[in-house]
C-alpha cells in the first residue's frame, strides 16, 4: 500500500477585481495531478518556478487551500484533517526548506529548535530530550555541543543541516523537501544531500524531493516526475526520464543543463537550437489551446508522458 | 603586457572594514584578461570573486573598502583614476551584468529610460536617436516586442526577459569588457541556456571580452575560454577551459568537479569537502590557505610561502600540494 | 486606478457612520450638559427641564443621533450651546486659521526634513549626519509647549523678529490685501516653525534610513556601473525610491500636524480650531466638540486616501491599469 496517495489534487486561487472586489478569476497553481510514494521511496518533483511544485508540498502540508481532490495518508483520507494541530499526520509528515536563513527562528538555541516538534508531540523529561537532541545532532554530522548555539553561529550548509536534524526528530515517514540545497554552494550542497541520503537508508523515509535542478534530483530520486503549466507532463524512472524522454517539455529542459564537458559544448549547443525549435514547431502537438497539458498516458509500465 | 591584453589585473588586494579592522578578501591576484576572451572566475561564496568583480569598476563603498594594487584597462590604472575619469569607463568601456535582474534595475524607472540613460552619459545621440537605438538593443537581446517592451516596468516582465533588458543596459554603449556577475544563477534553466547562448552570440564577432562570475562549473564549461579558479581570496589555478577539466589539479578545483551531482550520470555518493569556507575574518594568511581542508595531507606537502607552478604551457597552480592530492574517501560530512 | 480611488471613497461611508457614532456616544456619556453650565441657578426646576425638552436633550438617543445625522447632512451642524449661534459660523471663524497654519507647517515640515534627511543618509556615520542626528534625537523628545516657549522667548521677546501671539495685525486685516498677506505669514512663521521643527525628527530619521538602504541596493550599483555622475544618483535614483515610503507616510503626517496645532494654537493664542477644541470641550458645548472630532477624522481619513492615491501615482507597481 503507498504511504502518500494524492488524487487529482487541485488548488487554485481566486483573482479579485472590480469596485466590489469579487471574484473575477483563478489562478490555477495546480490543476489536477494524482500521484504515490510508498514507504522509502524518494519521488523527485522537478519544474520551473511558476510550475506549481511547491504548492503540491505545501498542500500536502496542510500549509495552503485545497480545492478538489483528495490526499490519502497510510490509506486514510486526511484531505479535511490535515490543518488540525496535533493529528498523526502532523507527525508522520515533516519539511526542509530551501531558505537556511529565515527557517529557523535567530533567537533560538539549536536545542531548542529541534527539540521543538518533540516538546509538541512527546512529553520528554530534559535529560531525554537533550539525549535525543545529541543523537539527532549527530545523525546529520555536527557535535553535541552545538546545541547551546544560536542560528547565526554557523554556515549555510550547517544551517540546513539542522533543519533536517529538527525535521526527523519526530521519526516521520514522510519528508517534504522543497529546494533543500538551492541556495547552498556545491560542497556544501553535496554534504546535505549525502546526509538526506544516508538518513533514508537508516530510518527508511520517504522523500518528496522538489527541485528545478536535474543533477540534484537525478542523484536523489530514483522516480521522478516533471510539472509544467500546473500539471505533470511526463512521470517515470530516473532512466525513463533521463534517457527516453517523450514530452518536448522534458526534451527542451535535458537539453538546457549545461554539460561539464567543454568539449561538448558545439554539440550541445546544436542540440539545444534542434530542441528548441521543435518546442515552437510542435506546441499544438503536446498542449491544447497552447498552454493545456493532456492527460498522462502510459507508454510503459512505469513511464507515463501527458498526450493526445 | 602583450598586445592583445586588454585588462591587467597586478597584486589585487580588496580589503572590507569589519569591527574598525581591514581584512582582505582578495589577497594578491594577478591575472590578464585577452581581447576577444570569456575570462570565467570560479568559486564558492566568500572566495572573493565578486569583490573583485565590484573592485574592476571600484563600485564598492569606499568607506568600507580599500583596495590596492593596479587594474590596468588598456595600460591606464583604474585604481588612480579620477571619479569623472571612472565614469567614462564605467558602462562606456567597462559593463555590467548582475545576479537578480529583478533588484538590478530601478523599479520606478521604464526599461526604455534605464538603457538611454547610459547612452546619455556616453554618446552625443539625440532623443529620438537613442530611442531609436534603444529600441534596436531591445530587438538584439532578444525581445519579441521591443516597442512594447521599451514602455514597461521592471515588474511587467519575467526573469528571463528582465535579465535581457540588463544586458541590453550593460551592451548599449559598445563597452570592450562585459563584467558578468552569476548572470544566470537566478533563472531557471532553460531560460539560463537562452541567457548563454545570448551572451555568447553578442560578444562573437565584436571582439569584446567577458569576465564571468560564476559558482557553477557547469556553466564555466559552457562558455568560457580560460578559467581561474579561487579560494580564500586568491587564484588557486588558471587554465583554459579544455586543460582545467581534462586535468584539474588542485585540490580545491578537484573537490569541486567531484561534489557537483551530475545530470548525465549517477553516481552512489557525492565527494564533500572537510569543514566549511573560513569567514573573512578568520582567513588563514599564511602557507597553503586550503591545507586545513585536507588535514590528511603531510604538511610537508605544502609549500611555506606557495608560489604559482605552469605544469604545462598556460596552467598554473598555486601550491606544491597538487602533485599527491588524492580525493579522500570516507571524509564527507565533518565540519 | 479610478477604481481603486472609488472603492476607498465607498469604504469611507461605513468608516464615518461608525466614526459619528462613537462620536455621539462619547458626548452622550460625558457628565453633565451644556444647559446645566448656562442656567442661572434662581431658576425654578420646571423651567430647565422645559428648557432641555426645547433642546431635545430628553429624547432617547437614536432619536437624537438620528435627528443630528440629518442635520449634519443638510449642512446643520446644530447651534453652539455657548454661543447660540450655528456651530458652522463658530467653527467658520476658526478654521481658516487652523488650514493657513496647518498647510504653512505642512511646507516647513518637509522643507526641513527632506533635505536634511537626504544629506544624513548620503553622509551616513559622517559628521553631517552626526549632527543632524543629534537634533533629531534633541527634539524628538521635547513637548511641543517647551519648544514653542522658547521660540517666543528667543525670538519674539529677545530678538523681536517675529510677533509671539495672534494670527494676524488688527490693523493690516483691516487694510486687507497684500499687508494682511505679510501680516498673516510674519504672524505664522514662529508656530509654524515650532511645529515643523518638532514633527521633522520623524521624517528626518525615516528618511536618512530609507537613503542607507537605497543606496546599498543593486539598481542603485546598476546606475553606478552605468557611469552616472555621483550627484546625479541621488536626483535620479536614490531620491525618488527612498521617498516612496515617506509618500505613504504623508496622511499620517499630515494628520499629526493638524492635531499637533492643538498645542500650538493655544500657546501662540492663535483662535484656532484647536483653541476651539478646548473651550467647547470645557464648556461641554457638545454640538462643537462632535463637529469638530469629525473634522479631524474626516482630515485623518482623507489625509490617508490622498497618501494612497500618490504611492499609486509615483510607484509603477502599485498602479493599476
Amino acid at each position: 500500500m503507498a504511504l502518500l496517495e494524492v488524487k487529482d489534487l487541485k488548488v487554485h486561487y481566486p483573482v479579485h477585481g472590480g469596485i466590489l472586489g469579487r471574484v473575477v478569476d483563478w489562478v490555477k497553481a495546480v490543476d489536477g495531478v494524482s500521484f504515490t510514494i510508498s514507504e522509502g521511496q524518494t519521488l523527485g518533483l522537478v519544474g520551473e518556478s511558476g510550475s506549481g511544485k511547491s504548492t503540491i508540498g505545501k498542500a500536502i502540508l496542510g500549509l495552503s487551500h485545497i480545492t478538489a481532490g483528495k490526499i490519502l495518508f497510510d490509506g486514510k483520507d486526511i484531505t479535511r484533517s490535515v490543518r488540525k494541530n496535533r493529528s498523526p499526520f502532523r507527525k508522520s509528515v515533516q519539511m526542509i526548506f530551501q531558505d537556511v536563513y529565515s527557517s529557523l527562528n535567530p533567537r533560538k538555541r539549536v536545542l531548542d529548535i529541534i527539540a521543538e516538534p518533540l516538546r509538541n508531540f512527546e512529553k520528554l523529561s530534559k535529560a531525554e530530550e537533550r539525549k535525543r537532541v545529541d543523537e539527532l545532532l549527530a545523525i546529520v554530522g555536527l557535535s553535541p555541543d552545538n546545541a547551546s548555539k544560536y542560528p547565526f553561529e554557523f554556515s549555510g550548509g550547517q544551517r540546513q543541516r539542522i533543519g533536517v536534524a529538527r525535521a526527523i526528530a519526530l521519526k516521520p515517514k514522510l519528508i517534504v523537501c522543497d529546494e533543500p540545497v538551492s541556495a547552498l554552494d556545491v560542497s556544501v550542497q553535496a554534504q546535505v544531500l549525502n546526509h538526506l541520503k544516508d538518513i533514508q537508508q537508516e530510518l527508511g523515509i520517504a522523500y518528496l524531493f522538489i527541485s528545478h535542478d536535474l543533477g540534484v534530483v537525478r542523484h536523489m530520486c530514483e522516480d521522478l516526475t516533471i510539472m509544467h503549466n500546473a500539471r505533470f507532463v511526463e512521470t517515470g524512472t530516473r532512466e525513463d526520464i533521463y534517457n527516453e524522454a517523450t514530452h518536448i517539455y522534458t526534451k527542451r529542459l535535458i537539453a538546457a543543463i549545461p554539460d561539464i564537458d567543454p568539449l561538448k559544448r558545439k554539440e550541445n549547443a546544436a542540440n539545444r537550437k534542434e530542441v528548441n525549435a521543435l518546442y515552437d514547431k510542435e506546441q499544438d502537438v503536446w498542449y491544447k489551446n497552447g498552454r493545456g497539458v493532456y492527460d498522462l498516458k502510459p507508454v510503459s509500465d512505469t513511464h507515463y508522458v501527458a498526450m493526445q | 603586457m602583450s598586445n592583445d591584453t586588454l585588462l591587467q589585473i597586478k597584486d589585487l588586494r580588496v580589503s572590507f572594514r569589519i569591527e574598525g579592522q581591514y581584512y582582505a578578501a582578495v589577497d594578491g591576484v594577478n591575472l590578464e584578461i585577452k581581447k576577444d576572451e570569456v575570462f570565467a572566475l570560479v568559486g564558492e561564496s566568500g572566495c572573493g570573486k565578486s569583490a573583485m568583480a565590484l573592485s574592476i569598476s571600484r563600485l564598492h563603498n569606499e568607506n568600507y573598502t580599500q583596495c590596492a594594487g593596479e587594474v590596468l584597462y588598456e595600460g591606464k590604472d583604474l585604481l588612480s583614476m579620477t571619479p569623472a575619469e571612472m565614469n567614462n569607463v564605467r558602462g562606456g568601456k567597462i559593463g555590467m551584468i548582475f545576479q537578480d535582474p529583478l533588484t538590478a534595475m530601478n523599479p520606478l524607472m521604464r526599461i526604455g529610460a534605464q538603457i538611454e540613460e547610459t547612452l546619455t552619459y556616453h554618446t552625443n545621440l539625440s532623443r529620438a536617436e537613442k530611442k531609436a537605438r534603444a529600441l534596436e538593443l531591445l530587438e538584439r537581446v532578444g525581445m519579441v516586442n521591443p516597442a512594447l517592451t521599451y514602455d514597461q516596468f521592471p515588474h511587467e516582465l519575467s526573469g528571463g526577459m528582465r535579465q535581457r533588458s540588463v544586458i541590453a543596459i550593460a551592451i548599449a554603449a559598445k563597452p570592450d569588457l562585459i563584467i558578468a556577475d552569476e548572470p544566470t544563477t537566478a533563472l531557471d534553466v532553460t531560460i539560463q541556456a537562452q541567457i548563454l547562448d545570448l551572451l555568447d552570440e553578442l560578444r562573437t564577432g565584436t571582439g569584446g571580452s567577458m569576465i564571468l562570475i560564476t559558482h557553477d562549473l557547469a556553466v564555466v564549461a559552457d562558455i568560457a575560454d580560460r578559467v581561474a579558479v579561487m579560494y580564500a581570496g586568491q587564484i588557486v589555478e588558471t587554465a583554459t577551459v579544455y586543460d582545467l577539466f581534462a586535468n584539474p589539479l588542485h585540490p580545491y578545483t578537484r573537490s569541486l568537479l567531484h561534489s557537483m551531482p551530475s545530470a548525465l550520470t549517477e553516481e552512489a555518493r557525492l565527494h564533500t569537502i572537510q569543514g566549511i569556507v573560513p569567514t573573512l575574518k578568520n582567513l588563514p594568511r599564511t602557507g597553503c590557505r586550503f591545507a586545513e581542508r585536507i588535514p590528511w595531507h603531510n604538511a610537508s606537502l605544502h609549500e611555506e610561502n606557495p608560489t604559482y607552478h605552469e605544469v604545462t604551457p598556460g596552467h598554473f597552480v598555486l601550491c606544491t600540494c597538487y602533485k599527491t592530492f588524492a580525493l579522500g574517501g570516507g571524509t564527507h560530512g565533518t565540519a | 486606478m479610478w477604481k481603486i480611488v472609488v472603492r476607498r471613497l465607498l469604504i469611507l461611508i461605513p468608516q464615518l457612520i461608525a466614526l459619528s457614532l462613537i462620536v455621539f456616544f462619547l458626548a452622550w456619556l460625558m457628565p453633565g450638559d451644556a444647559l446645566r453650565g448656562l442656567l442661572d441657578p434662581s431658576m425654578p426646576p420646571g423651567e430647565m427641564n422645559r428648557m432641555r425638552e426645547e433642546a431635545g436633550l430628553n429624547d432617547p438617543w437614536f432619536v437624537q443621533y438620528t435627528r443630528w445625522v440629518g442635520n449634519v447632512l443638510q449642512g446643520d451642524l446644530g447651534r453652539s450651546l455657548q454661543h447660540r449661534v450655528p456651530v458652522t459660523r463658530v467653527i467658520g471663524d476658526n478654521m481658516m486659521n487652523t488650514v493657513r497654519l496647518s498647510i504653512m507647517t505642512t511646507v516647513m515640515l518637509y522643507a526641513i526634513a527632506l533635505p536634511l534627511g537626504l544629506l544624513a543618509g548620503r553622509k551616513h556615520n559622517k559628521i553631517p549626519d552626526k549632527v543632524i542626528m543629534l537634533y533629531v534625537f534633541t527634539f524628538f523628545s521635547i513637548p511641543t509647549i517647551v519648544l514653542a516657549l522658547l521660540m517666543i522667548f528667543f525670538f519674539a521677546f529677545g530678538l523681536g523678529w517675529f510677533p509671539a501671539m495672534n494670527a494676524v495685525d488688527v490693523r493690516a486685516a483691516f487694510e486687507g490685501g497684500w499687508p494682511e498677506f505679510w501680516s498673516r505669514i510674519h504672524h505664522l512663521i514662529l508656530p509654524s516653525m515650532t511645529g515643523a521643527i518638532l514633527g521633522g525628527t520623524g521624517i528626518i530619521y525615516f528618511l536618512r534610513n530609507q537613503v542607507i538602504d537605497v543606496q546599498n541596493s543593486d539598481y542603485i550599483t546598476t546606475a553606478r556601473a552605468k557611469g552616472t555622475p555621483e550627484r546625479r544618483v541621488y536626483t535620479h535614483h536614490v531620491l525618488r525610491n527612498a521617498l516612496l515610503p515617506i509618500a505613504g507616510g504623508m496622511g499620517a503626517s499630515i494628520a499629526a500636524v493638524v492635531a499637533g496645532s492643538l498645542f500650538i494654537e493655544r500657546t501662540f493664542t492663535i483662535n484656532g480650531m484647536g483653541q476651539l477644541f478646548f473651550d467647547s470641550v470645557l464648556g461641554r458645548d457638545w454640538p462643537v466638540a462632535n463637529a469638530l472630532i469629525m473634522f479631524y477624522a474626516v482630515v485623518g481619513v482623507v489625509a490617508g486616501l490622498l497618501a494612497d492615491i500618490t504611492i499609486m501615482l509615483v510607484d509603477p507597481r502599485i498602479r493599476i491599469k
